[in-house]
C-alpha cells in the first residue's frame, strides 16, 4: 500500500515483472535446447533446481541467486564425480542444511510477507 | 425415528463409511477394478491425515509424500528382512513414518510461513533421491518388489488378503478406524487448540498454550497416519516405488485436499475420490488428463476456497455447525458455573505485592523504548499507565508478558521471576493480557474463543480423543464469561462478524478466561464509540472487584475515574506516580503531554493569502473500517500555502481522516475535492499523482532498500524535489545515502519519510504523527525542517503533541470520536490552556 501511496500503480509493474521473468526463462530454455534437447518435461527438473538455487541464495537477493547457482553447480558436479548415487540428493541436502543454519538463505533479507 | 438415529444419519462419517461399503459395487458398474476402489480408500485416509496439518493447523507442507513413501518402504523392508507376516510390517511402516515426522517436525517447528513450506519440500526431495540412490537397500529406480499379502488370522477367522476384494474390505476397515481416530482428534480439546493456532498463533500462546508442542504433535500424528496409508498402498501394489515419495505426489495430496475442501473433515476424501476417478476415466480418453485436472484445480482455488464441499454448502446454505452440545447448556447451568474469576484474596493476602518490576529496559536499536522502569502493583489495585504515544507503555506490557525479552532488569509476579519465561508460562503463572490491536480467533465462534482460553488452565487441554464439547463444566464456565461481558446473545456467532466494540469485549473475555490474578489491559477503549466506551468501562469496574488490573488507556477521563493509582511514562521512563488527583496537578506530566521543546508560534495566519477556493475540501465524510463507524460527517478545508493541524486524542479518527483523503479507506459518504478534482473512488496511486504526498505514521520506509533507493522510487512527475535539494536540506540523509532502511534510527527514518514525500510532485503534504517516538533533540531537527517548509508547501498535520503542531500551524481542527468538535485559529488554541484541557485532555 505504501508503494501505491507514492503514486505507483502496482498492476502494470507486477504484470511486467511476471512477463520479464517468463521471457528470461524462455531465453534459458532456448539456450539449453541444443544441449539437453527439446521435450515436454524439460522444464520439470530445471524448475525444481532453479527453485532450490533461489531458496539457498535467499528469496529476493540478486547476488545470492548467482552465488548459490555456482555453489549448487559445484556441489552437484563434485558429488557426481565422487559419489554419483548421491548426486541428485546432494542439492536438497545442501538446501536443507543451509536453511536450517541460515533460515533466510545465504543472502536473504527479512521480508515481512515470507514469514 | 429416534433422535439418536437421526444424529447418526446426519453424521458425515456415516456417509463416508456407507460410501466405502458400496464403492466396490459401484466400481463394477463403471467397469473399473476393485483395486481402484482400494486406491480411493487409501488416498482418502492420506488426504484426511494431511488435512490435519493444512486445514486444521494451518501448516502448509509441500512434502507430505515423504511420509507416505517412508511408511510404504519401511513396511516392505520389514516384511522382506524382519518377519514374513502382516502385523510387523504395518507397525514398522507407521512407526517409521512417525519417527521421520518427529525428526523433521522438530527441525521445522521454529520455521514459519513460506520457509516452513520450502523446507518440507527440500526434505522430501532429499528423501526421494536417497531412496532413489540407495539401490542396494531400496532397489533404486526399479522399486522394492517381492512384497506379499500373506493371509491374516484373527482368532479362528482366516482372512485371505491375497484376494482383491478381501484386501479392499480389510483396507477400508482399517482406514475407517484411522479416520475415526482422526475425527476424534480434530474434535478433541487438542484439535480445538490446533484450530486456535491456525486462526491466531500468537494469541494461542498468550492464553497459555505451548504452541510448538501442539504443532509438533499434530505433525507426528499426521505423518503416522500418512505412513499407514503408505503401508496399505504398498501392499495393494505388492511393491514400493520411489515416485511415491516424489514432490509430484506431494502436489497431488495438496490438490486432492484443496479440490475436496480443506475446511470440512470429509472434504479431502471427496477430493481423493474425484482425483482417482478423473485419473482413471480421463486417462482412458486422453493422455493429457492432468491438463484437465489442472484446470479444475485452478478453478477451485480461484472460485471455491472450500472445494467441492464448499460448493454444496453454498448451494444448501448450510452454516458451519459449532458448539452443538454447548448450545444445550441451560441458563441455570450457566449461572451455577464457578465465579467469574478467582475470588479476591483466594490465593494470597490483600496488600501483597503482586507485580514488581525492577529497572526494566528494552531498546530497539538506538531507541530506548523502555528505559529503566520500576513499579510495584499490590493485590487488588487498579493501576493505570498513561503517557504520550511512543512512551513505551505497550512495550512494557510486551516485556512483562514475554513477547519481547528484556535487555535489562527483572520482573516478578508473586514469587516467580517472569522475565526469562515464555508467554505461555507467564500465563500459566496467573498473568493474562488483552491486546491494543484486537487479537481474537477470527473464524471461531464467540463461545469457542472463550472456551479455548478457559481450556488452557485445565488438565484436559492435551486430551486428544475426548469430545471437546463433552466437558459440561467447561462449557458452562465459558458461557458464563460470555454472559458476563454482555455477549450472551451472540455466543454462537463467528467472532469476525461482531462489531468493533463487541470484539473488544470478547478480547477481554478471552483474557479473563485464563483465570488470571493479574490482568493487563492494553487500551481496551481504543476505537470505540461513546456508548461502547461506557459498556467496557462498566465491565472493568465490575472486574476490579475480583482481579488486580493494570490498564493502559488514553481516555484520560476514564483513567481518572477508574484508577487507584496512575503511573506516567514518558520516553520509556516513569516520570510520576500517584493517586489520580495528584497526577492531574503534576506540572511535569502536563509538559510531557504538551511537549517541552518550547517553540515560538509561526507567522500570523493573516500572512497567508487566502484564495477563494480551498486546495482541499472535505465535506461531511463518513468512513467505516469494516463495521466500525470511524468518521461521522467530518468536514475540513485546507487553503493553498496554509499549515493546518488536525488534533485529537488517540483513536479519535485522525489517521482515518488521512486514510480517507489518500484513498486507502474510501469514504462511504461525503465529498473530497482537491483543486477541481473529485477524489472519491480514485485509487491511492492516482490521488498521490495528483499531488498529495503522505508522511505516514510509523514512517513506513522500505526496510530492504537504501536511503537513495527509497528516495528515487518516490519520484514521479515534474516539479518534485531534486536529489540535490533533498540532500542540501537533509545533510543527515546524504551522509547515510547508501544505508539500508532497516538500519536507520527513528529520527533518520522520519527525515527520510518527509524527504520521500517531497520527491513526488507534492502540492499538499499530509503528515501523520511526525514527532512520535522521537527524542527531544531529534524533535527539534524535524520541527525546524517543517518550519522551513511552511508557507512554500501546503501542510495538513496530524499530531498528538499539540504544542509542537500548533506552533507550526495557521489554523487547527480538533477531532473527537470521529467528529470535528472545534475549529479556529491555531494561536488561539495554543494560548488558551483551559480550552486545550477541555478539548485534548491533559
Amino acid at each position: 500500500m505504501m508503494v501505491r501511496l507514492l503514486g505507483i500503480s502496482l498492476r502494470p509493474v507486477l504484470t511486467l515483472v511476471f512477463g520479464l521473468g517468463t521471457a528470461f526463462a524462455a531465453i534459458a530454455g532456448v539456450l539449453s535446447a541444443p544441449l539437453a534437447g527439446v521435450q515436454p518435461a524439460m522444464g520439470v527438473n530445471v524448475g525444481t533446481a532453479a527453485f532450490v538455487v533461489v531458496t539457498i541464495g535467499g528469496l529476493g537477493s540478486f547476488w545470492g541467486a548467482i552465488v548459490s547457482g555456482l555453489l549448487v553447480g559445484q556441489v552437484v558436479s563434485l558429488s557426481i564425480y565422487f559419489q554419483p548415487r548421491a548426486a541428485e540428493a546432494s542439492m536438497y541436502i545442501l538446501m536443507a542444511v543451509i536453511l536450517l543454519l541460515r533460515p533466510r538463505g545465504l543472502m536473504g533479507e527479512r521480508w515481512e510477507k515470507f514469514e | 425415528m429416534t433422535r439418536r438415529a437421526s444424529v447418526v444419519l446426519r453424521h458425515p462419517l456415516t456417509w463416508l463409511y456407507a460410501w466405502f461399503l458400496v464403492l466396490p459395487f459401484l466400481m463394477g458398474t463403471v467397469q473399473s477394478t476393485v483395486s481402484l476402489a482400494t486406491e480411493i480408500v487409501i488416498f482418502s485416509l492420506l488426504a484426511i491425515a494431511y488435512n490435519l496439518l493444512m486445514g486444521y493447523t494451518g501448516l502448509v507442507s509441500f512434502g507430505h509424500s515423504a511420509f507416505f513413501g517412508i511408511g510404504g518402504y519401511a513396511a516392505g523392508l520389514a516384511q522382506l528382512h524382519l518377519a514374513k507376516g502382516m502385523v510387523v510390517p504395518f507397525v514398522a511402516g507407521v512407526a517409521g513414518a512417525a519417527l521421520a515426522g518427529a525428526v523433521i517436525g522438530f527441525l521445522l517447528m521454529r520455521k514459519r510461513g513460506v520457509y516452513f513450506s520450502l523446507l518440507t519440500l527440500a526434505f522430501t526431495q532429499m528423501f526421494f533421491y536417497i531412496v532413489y540412490g540407495a539401490t542396494a537397500v531400496t532397489g533404486g529406480e526399479n522399486g522394492l518388489g517381492g512384497i506379499e499379502r500373506f493371509p491374516l488370522r484373527v482368532g479362528s477367522l482366516r482372512l485371505d488378503l491375497g484376494d482383491k476384494r478381501v484386501y479392499y474390505y480389510a483396507s477400508a476397515v482399517l482406514a475407517a478406524l484411522a479416520i475415526y481416530v482422526l475425527w476424534r482428534v480434530v474434535h478433541s480439546p487438542f484439535g480445538r487448540v490446533l484450530e486456535a493456532i491456525r486462526e491466531n498463533e500468537p494469541r494461542a500462546s498468550f492464553v497459555g498454550y505451548d504452541v510448538k508442542r501442539y504443532k509438533l504433535t499434530a505433525f507426528v500424528v499426521s505423518c503416522a497416519f500418512s505412513g499407514l496409508a503408505g503401508v496399505l498402498y504398498t501392499f495393494l501394489l505388492n511393491f514400493a516405488y520411489p515416485e511415491s515419495l516424489h514432490v509430484t505426489m506431494a502436489g497431488e495430496i495438496v490438490a486432492m485436499t484443496l479440490v475436496g475442501g480443506m475446511r470440512s473433515f470429509v472434504g479431502p476424501a471427496v477430493g481423493a475420490a474425484v482425483f482417482v476417478f478423473m485419473r482413471d476415466t480421463l486417462s482412458s480418453w486422453t493422455e493429457n488428463w492432468l491438463v484437465y485436472f489442472g484446470v479444475i484445480f485452478v478453478a477451485f482455488v480461484m472460485f471455491s476456497p472450500n472445494g467441492i464441499v464448499g460448493v454444496f454448502q453454498r448451494l444448501r446454505g448450510l452454516p458451519r455447525q459449532d458448539g452443538g452440545r454447548a448450545r444445550a447448556t441451560t441458563r441455570a447451568a450457566r449461572a451455577a458455573a464457578p465465579a467469574l474469576v478467582p475470588a479476591a484474596g483466594a490465593a494470597g493476602p490483600a496488600g501483597e505485592v503482586l507485580l514488581e518490576a525492577h529497572d526494566l529496559a528494552k531498546h530497539f536499536g538506538a531507541l530506548a523504548a523502555v528505559d529503566g522502569v520500576s513499579l510495584r502493583v499490590p493485590r487488588g489495585e487498579l493501576r493505570s499507565i498513561i503517557g504520550p504515544n511512543g512512551a513505551g507503555k505497550t512495550t512494557l506490557f510486551n516485556v512483562l508478558t514475554g513477547l519481547l525479552p528484556a535487555d535489562r532488569g527483572q520482573a516478578r509476579f508473586r514469587a516467580t521471576t517472569i522475565t526469562a519465561l515464555l508467554p505461555h508460562q507467564i500465563v500459566a503463572s496467573g498473568v493474562s493480557r488483552s491486546f491494543q490491536i484486537i487479537s481474537i480467533f477470527h473464524a471461531l465462534t464467540v463461545f469457542e474463543n472463550v472456551r479455548i482460553a478457559a481450556q488452557a488452565k485445565r488438565r484436559c487441554r492435551f486430551a486428544m480423543l475426548a469430545d471437546s464439547g463433552s466437558f459440561t463444566d467447561l462449557n458452562a464456565e465459558a458461557l458464563r464469561l460470555v454472559d458476563a461481558v454482555g455477549l450472551g446473545d451472540r455466543a454462537f456467532e463467528i467472532a469476525d462478524n461482531l462489531s468493533h466494540g463487541d470484539q473488544r469485549l470478547l478480547e477481554i473475555a478471552i483474557a479473563l478466561a485464563t483465570r488470571p490474578e493479574l490482568l493487563l489491559l492494553d487500551e481496551p477503549l481504543a476505537g470505540l464509540a461513546a456508548h461502547e466506551r461506557l459498556r467496557v468501562a462498566d465491565l472493568i469496574r465490575t472486574l476490579r472487584r475480583s482481579v488486580t488490573i493494570v490498564l493502559i488507556e488514553h481516555d484520560i477521563d476514564q483513567v481518572l475515574a477508574l484508577s487507584d493509582r496512575i503511573t506516567v511514562l514518558h520516553q520509556g521512563r516513569v516520570i510520576a506516580e500517584g493517586a489520580p488527583a495528584e497526577i492531574q496537578q503534576n506540572r511535569e506530566v502536563q509538559t510531557a503531554y504538551l511537549g517541552h521543546v518550547s517553540l515560538a508560534p509561526g507567522p500570523a495566519a493573516a500572512a497567508v493569502r487566502r484564495t477563494a477556493e480551498p486546495l482541499l475540501r472535505v465535506t461531511s465524510v463518513n468512513t467505516f473500517y469494516g463495521k466500525s463507524h470511524v468518521l461521522h460527517g467530518v468536514s475540513l478545508d485546507v487553503f493553498t500555502g496554509e499549515s493546518v493541524s488536525l488534533l485529537g486524542r488517540n483513536g479519535a479518527g485522525k489517521t482515518t481522516t488521512l486514510a480517507t483523503i489518500t484513498g486507502v479507506v474510501p469514504p462511504t459518504q461525503g465529498r473530497i475535492v482537491y483543486g477541481a478534482t473529485d477524489l472519491a473512488g480514485r485509487p491511492p496511486e492516482e490521488i498521490a499523482r495528483l499531488g498529495i504526498g503522505l508522511v505516514p505514521q510509523g514512517r513506513r520506509i522500505f526496510p530492504n532498500l537504501t536511503v537513495l533507493e527509497n528516495l528515487t522510487i518516490a519520484r514521479h512527475g515534474e516539479g518534485g524535489w531534486t536529489l540535490e535539494r533533498v540532500f542540501t536540506t537533509f545533510p543527515k540523509l546524504h551522509a547515510r545515502k547508501d544505508a539500508r532502511g532497516a538500519t536507520l534510527s527513528g529520527g533518520e527514518l522520519q527525515l527520510l519519510a518527509i524527504a520521500r514525500a517531497l520527491m513526488g510532485n507534492v502540492d499538499l503534504l499530509l503528515l501523520d504523527e511526525p514527532f512520535e517516538g522521537l527524542a527531544p533533540a531529534i524533535v527539534e531537527v524535524v520541527w525546524n525542517v517543517l518550519r522551513e517548509l511552511r508557507g512554500t508547501t501546503t501542510m495538513l498535520l496530524v499530531e498528538q503533541n499539540a504544542d509542537l503542531a500548533l506552533a507550526l500551524s495557521d489554523r487547527a481542527y480538533v477531532i473527537s470520536n470521529g467528529s470535528i468538535v472545534w475549529e479556529g485559529d491555531a494561536r488561539e488554541l495554543h494560548a488558551d490552556q483551559e480550552l486545550r484541557l477541555k478539548l485534548l485532555g491533559v
